[in-house]
């Protein structure tokens, strides 16, 4: 055989053998963004938790639909929804427990990008959001901009129990806005 | 334990055992097929007229007959030490030809021939035949038949 | 000669690369050392190059006819057009072991890339577990089945590729099954990279839940692109024999529906912990299990490559996963406990679970019958075979009971349907389904399981209709959508329900076509001259002609048989009868009518001396619903595999959209 298809063979043996090789002559620690070192623990709790909440609001939307569909009655409504609430709840808490607060993370953003944001914005010491309302109304406007609705006749049994008045959403797209914004930074809209 | 563990428990046995009861009736007589050899069924004759019988063999080279009428086929097959007749109704499935290795399915009536309703060709290509026996490949035997072919081949276009 | 060596060694060394990867992962996740694992990464990324680059070797090896190459000579001759010499790739024993390697390379390239930063305390585990799968292959291929063995003596000419693997539907099954196997390495590997790690909530699911669903969906195709081929193909009118090989590609497929119901019941309720991560062992330890029984002959069937050495390797890789795998899961089961428990019959929990009962009572008898004859053999010394009338008998009352609740699941709340829903989503479709049974019983239609089965499959359809239906119109009423834009948005806001309701969809519309294509086909065999007719119902047949046709493979001889329904002549169809040149083998293509309502199925042989023929003709009622159902099942899956947020229609202001409708 040629010399050059010699050449060849043994040059990819190289490198691959190389390529597999050289993370163990690297110094320890210099990995990048890896996950197994200790600070990768924090990152992987909040994915975590940015992935629960979102199959909690899954399971809200999938709830509604079934009453829009005709296919709950009043009262199994009232229990699953407020179940499906209270658990999303439960993980927003612990989500704010991290630092991470509602309104910081864009809806259309994928998990991966809000862990991003969320890492960005430790690191850079963003100022709490969200001074006036309740964590339960939180919810409810973080459910409206998950699902990207306005309020509309048809929920109004399901904001009964939310405080109709808050200043600090977009009542257009319920994203949270700082009290003295002018304009909602979700959605554009001209605020007051 | 509560009561709808208890009701489950119940139910699956009852499911289980119905299941069961389905499975193993299925494993009736007029379902199975036994697979003996060539010299086996020979040797056993009578005994097994009507049961199935699944047999392999290499079809004896120019016994292979085809019926005028309705796709029938005749044929005996190859064992160790004897041969076995076959009939065949239906479409003869592809690759069939004398020397080929088959698998015959059906029942054995009172002649002593086997009523085959499902015939299959079990054909390795050369080579794994070899293989399967423990041979190495004669490389230089089969090049030479090649060439040979192919000498002959290149005559046949020449003239 | 370039190559052939290029081929060789770069099997070789991603062999030691593949071994290396496993230690050095496990090791890497276990102490906690990012370089090993980062190394262990790394040569799992060489191995996927390693392996694409011997694998495109193999494919200009066979291009070119290179008959130095013992597998070259094998599946390739002078003969063979271009197209074959590509597909050759995997026509014989050694070339399909390598695709298998090389889809698991690539997958597991894939998983890499996408889990760059994301579970990274699986990972290693994954990698692992992805490359040790990699690694038996790799020693299959490097001991025992060498695809680039050469030659001393190079011949003239090779074997040729088998004339029944040189047709479209031959080309893209393998690949086509592979696919969907190999899938099933990606949620096992992760199943093993959670429980080793102790992260058993449904991470490792939600993970991996696109790679299963391709996985099920290339599977299932694959098990209904077999079917087709036979079809086509085989010459006897069927597309389904029970035969071990099929069989060997339906199990998992079995396995893996259930698997893909049963975890939605872990991510909703965290239940079936243990159930799920044994499914899915079973499910990889399934398609490792269908590739040894096709490889290893050692059920005999009418497709088995004949090569039993390597059937114990198979068999010890398998028994050894499986040992260490369900070893992790007694280990872990205190882990593995469930969050709640059935609470009712009538809720979603119970009908899955049933399903999943079922599911996995089809693949028990399937596995027990087919492997039947060794178990005889090895207890009573001969081997005895069971055929269709006990897969038959077995499975089709099980089947029709899988049909019941494939319409009734989805339906069913979770934990417990209140009298209210079961009124409110089962009174049109059961009323609707009864009628219906009803006016075929009137019809004539009087086979016992497929009535029955007809019946569900409406009531199946109903179901999927009205919640269409109910969907579409809230959102008409709140959106003022008309009924395309309400249907689309619906369905695109909930991707998952509704693509999983067309998927249902498509399965009743194949249901149907097995059902009707196997209770009423009609067979007649007979011999004709030309000229002469024959008659099954409606149907005439009269043979027209012979033609003849030859080219450099074959010979032909083409029976031309013109078709009338009730007096009128429809068309023509042509059945083939093919003589192979090298080596000298016959051929049968069928003839084939094809019609939404049934196919008109044509074979011939035994032409005779005064131009008279043997004839096999059958009636198809509905097979092509079959296929139908398929595309309709792929639609289906796509619509669940999309992004959560594809398609929506763009913030509208002003608008209001209640729910998630």
């Amino acid at each position: 055989m040629h010399v050059l298809g010699y050449f060849i063979i043994f040059a990819a043996m190289i490198a691959a053998f190389a390529y597999t090789l050289y993370p163990l002559v690297q110094p320890s620690g210099d990995m990048g963004t890896e996950g197994t070192t200790e600070g990768g623990g924090a990152e992987e709790e909040i994915s975590q938790l940015v992935f629960e909440r979102e199959r909690a609001y899954r399971n809200i939307q999938d709830i509604e639909l079934d009453r829009e569909m005709g296919k709950l009655s009043d009262g199994d409504y009232k229990d699953m929804i407020g179940r499906g609430r209270a658990q999303a709840l439960e993980i927003l808490r612990r989500l704010e427990g991290r630092g991470v607060k509602e309104g910081m993370i864009p809806a259309h953003l994928s998990e991966r990008e809000a862990v991003g944001v969320v890492l960005q914005q430790k690191g850079a010491q963003a100022a709490p959001v969200v001074l006036g309302p309740t964590l339960d109304e939180i919810l409810e406007a973080e459910i409206l901009r998950y699902r990207k609705v306005l309020p509309s006749k048809a929920l109004e049994t399901t904001l009964r129990d939310v405080p109709a008045t808050t200043n600090n959403f977009c009542s257009q797209c319920g994203f949270i806005v700082e009290v003295n914004d002018n304009y909602c930074a979700g959605c554009g809209r001209e605020l007051k | 334990m509560n009561v709808m563990r208890v009701k489950l428990l119940i139910s699956g046995a009852v499911l289980f055992s119905a299941f069961l009861f389905l499975f193993l009736s299925s494993f009736k007589s007029s379902n199975l097929s036994y697979f003996y050899t060539v010299d086996e069924i020979t040797q056993k004759g009578s005994s097994l007229i009507g049961r199935g019988i699944r047999v392999e063999g290499k079809i004896v080279p120019a016994s292979l007959k085809r019926h005028r009428q309705v796709m029938k086929l005749a044929f005996r097959i190859q064992g160790e030490k004897s041969t076995l007749p076959v009939n065949f109704t239906g479409v003869p499935p592809d690759l069939l030809e004398n020397g080929f290795p088959v698998i015959a399915e059906g029942k054995l009536d009172s002649r002593g021939v086997l009523m085959a309703k499902n015939l299959m060709v079990a054909c390795p290509s050369k080579f794994e035949e070899m293989k399967k026996a423990g041979r190495k490949v004669p490389a230089a035997a089969e090049h030479k038949k090649l060439r040979e072919h192919a000498v002959a081949a290149k005559n046949q276009v020449r003239n | 000669m370039l190559f052939i060596n290029l081929g060789h060694y770069g099997l070789w060394a991603a062999y030691v690369l593949a071994l290396f990867s496993v230690v050095a992962s496990v090791w890497g996740g276990l102490k906690k050392l990012p370089n090993f694992v980062a190394a262990g990464r790394n040569a799992a990324v060489s191995v996927f190059f390693l392996v694409t680059g011997a694998s495109v070797c193999l494919f200009v090896l066979l291009l070119n006819r290179d008959y130095r190459v013992e597998y070259v000579v094998s599946v390739v001759n002078n003969a063979l057009n271009a197209f074959y010499r590509f597909s050759a790739f995997w026509g014989g024993q050694e070339g399909s072991l390598l695709l298998w390697l090389l889809l698991l390379c690539m997958y597991s390239f894939i998983v890499i890339q996408q889990n760059r930063y994301r579970n990274a305390k699986l990972m290693p585990y994954v990698t692992a577990t992805l490359m040790a799968t990699s690694a038996f292959f790799l020693t299959i291929l490097n001991w025992v089945t060498p695809p680039f063995a050469t030659m001393a003596n190079p011949p003239f000419d090779g074997r040729g590729l088998n004339p029944l693997l040189q047709d479209w539907g031959m080309v893209i099954h393998p690949p086509n099954l592979y696919l969907g196997f190999v899938g099933f390495s990606v949620p096992f590997a992760f199943c093993i990279g959670a429980l080793v790690t102790g992260k058993l909530d449904s991470e490792w699911i939600a993970t991996t839940r696109r790679w299963t669903l391709a996985a099920w969906f290339f599977n299932g195709i694959g098990v209904l692109l077999g079917g087709a081929w036979a079809y086509r193909e085989l010459g006897w009118g069927g597309y389904w024999a029970w035969d071990p090989v099929e069989n060997a590609s339906l199990m998992p497929w079995l396995t893996g529906t259930a698997f893909l119901h049963s975890v939605m019941i872990q991510e909703k309720r965290g239940m079936l912990k243990v159930w799920n991560v044994s499914l899915i062992i079973m499910t990889y330890s399934l398609t490792l299990f269908g590739t040894f029984l096709t490889r290893s002959g050692i059920v005999s069937s009418v497709h088995a490559f004949a090569n039993s050495t390597f059937g114990w390797a198979f068999l010890a890789y398998i028994l050894l996963s499986l040992i260490v795998a369900f070893g992790l899961v007694i280990w872990r089961l205190p882990l593995l406990k469930s969050e709640h428990e059935v609470e009712s019959f009538f809720s979603r929990e119970a009908s899955f679970l049933l399903n999943n009962v079922v599911l996995v009572g089809i693949t028990f008898a399937v596995f027990w019958g087919t492997m039947f004859p060794v178990i005889t053999e090895a207890v009573k010394g001969v081997k005895v075979t069971v055929g269709p009338p006990f897969f038959n008998q077995v499975n089709v009352p099980i089947g029709l009971l899988l049909m019941l609740l494939a319409a009734v699941g989805p339906l069913l709340a979770w934990r417990r349907a209140s009298g209210f829903q079961l009124r409110k989503n089962f009174t049109y479709p059961i009323a609707v389904s009864l009628v219906s049974f009803t006016v075929l019983l009137i019809f004539g239609v009087r086979h016992v399981f497929a009535t029955m089965a007809f019946a569900l499959c409406v009531f199946m359809i109903s179901t999927i209709c009205l919640e269409f239906h109910r969907g579409i119109s809230a959102r008409r009423r709140h959106q003022g959508d008309t009924f395309l834009a309400g249907a689309w948005e619906l369905t695109m806001r909930n991707k998952r329900r509704f693509g999983g309701y067309i998927v249902h969809f498509g399965m009743a519309v194949i249901f149907i076509g097995v059902a009707a294509s196997s209770a009423y086909q009609q067979v007649g065999e007979v011999r004709l001259s030309p000229g002469e007719s024959f008659a099954m119902k409606d149907v005439r047949l009269r043979f027209e002609g012979i033609r003849r046709g030859r080219n450099k493979q074959f010979q032909s001889e083409f029976a031309r048989l013109a078709v009338y329904q009730t007096g009128r002549r429809l068309g023509e169809i042509e059945t083939e009868r093919r003589l192979y040149f090298t080596p000298p083998q016959p051929t049968t293509e069928a003839g084939i009518r094809y019609g939404l309502g049934k196919d008109i199925y044509a074979v011939f042989s035994d032409l005779d001396q005064d131009g008279s023929a043997s004839f096999k003709f059958m009636i198809n009622p509905l097979i092509n619903w079959i296929w139908i159902g398929g595309l309709v099942l792929t639609l289906g899956t796509i619509v669940c595999s999309l992004p959560e947020r594809w398609g929506r229609r763009r913030r509208r202001p002003g608008g209001a959209s209640p729910a998630g409708v």
